[in-house]
């Protein structure tokens, strides 16, 4: 398999997993059906570091690893060893920030594996504990008269 | 629009964007700079407008754009508001050809731009176009790209990179000791000599260069600003610092101008 192969099917995998991953993070999933989210986010990986459950070293990584797909479509032959270090040094300073010597060279299939490793992990501990909504504590007759009076006013 | 002198290009090292309100023997240097200096136009190449692509801003008047988070109020309400120079944008994409150039109109200048030329032309009545690094493409890319800006410098247009030679975020949040003693240092002392004998092969290898490099420049953004500086180097120019050193913490802001 080729690294543009390689990395076609490991960002296939991550894009299923980033979906998944929202879905567990949001406290109401059902919302993007209605919503089409105007937050200005660029994909589900970059809502998915707003929320949380990605860092900005991972976040980085895929990013990068997207930016080498790029290049080797338009040019199977392209280097994309200079993405790959700089994924590879978000990637490991994300986990240790004083990771900054690393004399092995770096792995795009590994970064790949380790942020599909994460992110099931991630995505089975949202699913068993479920981030909380958010519930008003104002009583329903509170509500109720705030609205009532408000019509007074603006009918006034 | 021929000028009898070409301009001087220029490489500074922005540092952090509170010095945009000066008062440290960098500002200073950048604003001698600009006092003697006086261009028509500028096209800034700025470490912080790191893209997937090549792009140019062709706004009329581009917008100030506040690229961080956790800094004082000030900051964001400060604004640099030079006008923009559509036309600049337009010859800037002809001499870029065959790369494809984006001219863009919602980009602005960043932090590595206007900390700098607050400073350095404080009454923002200079056009100013800004033109990305492409993240995708690999040192030598930006280096001869460069090069094809050369007749810029004899119409007026001051070019001027804006980066750190050393930028190491983590080592600037950490207290990390673990690094070799005396490491920046000796990278930055390892550019001076480099940039002083010409050695621009291995300025653009700077991957090569060993641990020091490698702390040093982890990430190739601010880095690569000076590889256009050095792009645009003519035989018989001479580097002159404008100002040097190492300060420790991550962070080196060496500034040079080449002429």
């Amino acid at each position: 398999m080729t690294l543009a192969q390689t990395i076609d099917r490991g960002l296939d995998e991550l894009d299923g997993l980033f979906a998944a991953a929202l879905s567990a993070a949001v406290p109401n999933p059902a919302a993007f059906t209605f919503s089409e989210l105007p937050l200005g986010f660029h994909g589900l990986r970059d809502l998915l570091f707003a929320l949380g459950v990605l860092n900005e070293g991972e976040n980085e990584a895929a990013l990068i690893v997207g930016l080498a797909r790029e290049r080797l479509r338009h040019a199977p032959d392209a280097e994309v060893g200079h993405l790959a270090k700089e994924a590879w040094y978000y990637l490991r300073t994300s986990i240790d920030p004083t990771w900054q010597l690393d004399p092995e060279p770096p792995s795009i299939p590994a970064i790949l594996a380790y942020l599909a490793t994460v992110l099931g992990e991630r995505i089975a501990a949202l699913t068993a504990t479920p981030p909380p909504g958010f519930t008003d504590p104002t009583p329903t007759a509170e509500r109720r008269t705030l609205l009532q009076r408000l019509r007074t006013k603006s009918s006034s | 629009m021929a000028s009898l002198q070409p301009l001087p290009v220029a490489f500074i090292g922005h540092g952090n964007p509170n010095n945009v309100f000066g008062g440290n023997r960098y500002t200073d240097a950048w604003a001698a700079f600009g006092t003697a200096v006086r261009p028509r136009a500028i096209l800034v190449v700025s470490a912080h407008w790191y893209v997937g692509a090549t792009r140019v801003t062709a706004a009329a008047h581009p917008r100030t754009v506040h690229d961080f988070a956790s800094y004082r109020p000030a900051l964001f309400a400060f604004t640099y508001p030079a006008p923009g120079d559509p036309v600049l944008a337009h010859r800037v994409r002809d001499l870029l050809t065959p790369t494809h150039v984006q001219l863009d109109e919602r980009w602005g200048f960043d932090h590595g731009a206007w900390a700098v030329l607050a400073n350095a032309y404080p009454a923002a009545d200079i056009p100013v176009v800004q033109l990305s690094i492409d993240r995708t493409q690999p040192p030598a890319f930006h280096y001869e790209l460069a090069a094809r800006l050369a007749p810029l410098r004899d119409e007026g247009v001051l070019i001027l990179a804006s980066g750190n030679i050393i930028h190491n975020i983590e080592i600037l949040r950490s207290d990390w000791d673990g690094a070799p003693a005396g490491w920046e240092e000796r990278f930055a002392s390892d550019v001076d000599h480099r940039l002083a004998r010409g050695d621009h092969a291995g300025l653009v290898a700077y991957d090569r260069l060993g641990p020091d490099a490698t702390l040093a420049v982890p990430t190739p953004d601010h880095y690569l600003p000076l590889l256009y500086a050095l792009g645009l180097q003519r035989s018989g120019e001479r580097v002159e610092t404008l100002v040097g050193g190492a300060d420790g913490d991550g962070l080196g802001m060496l500034s040079i101008a080449i002429r």
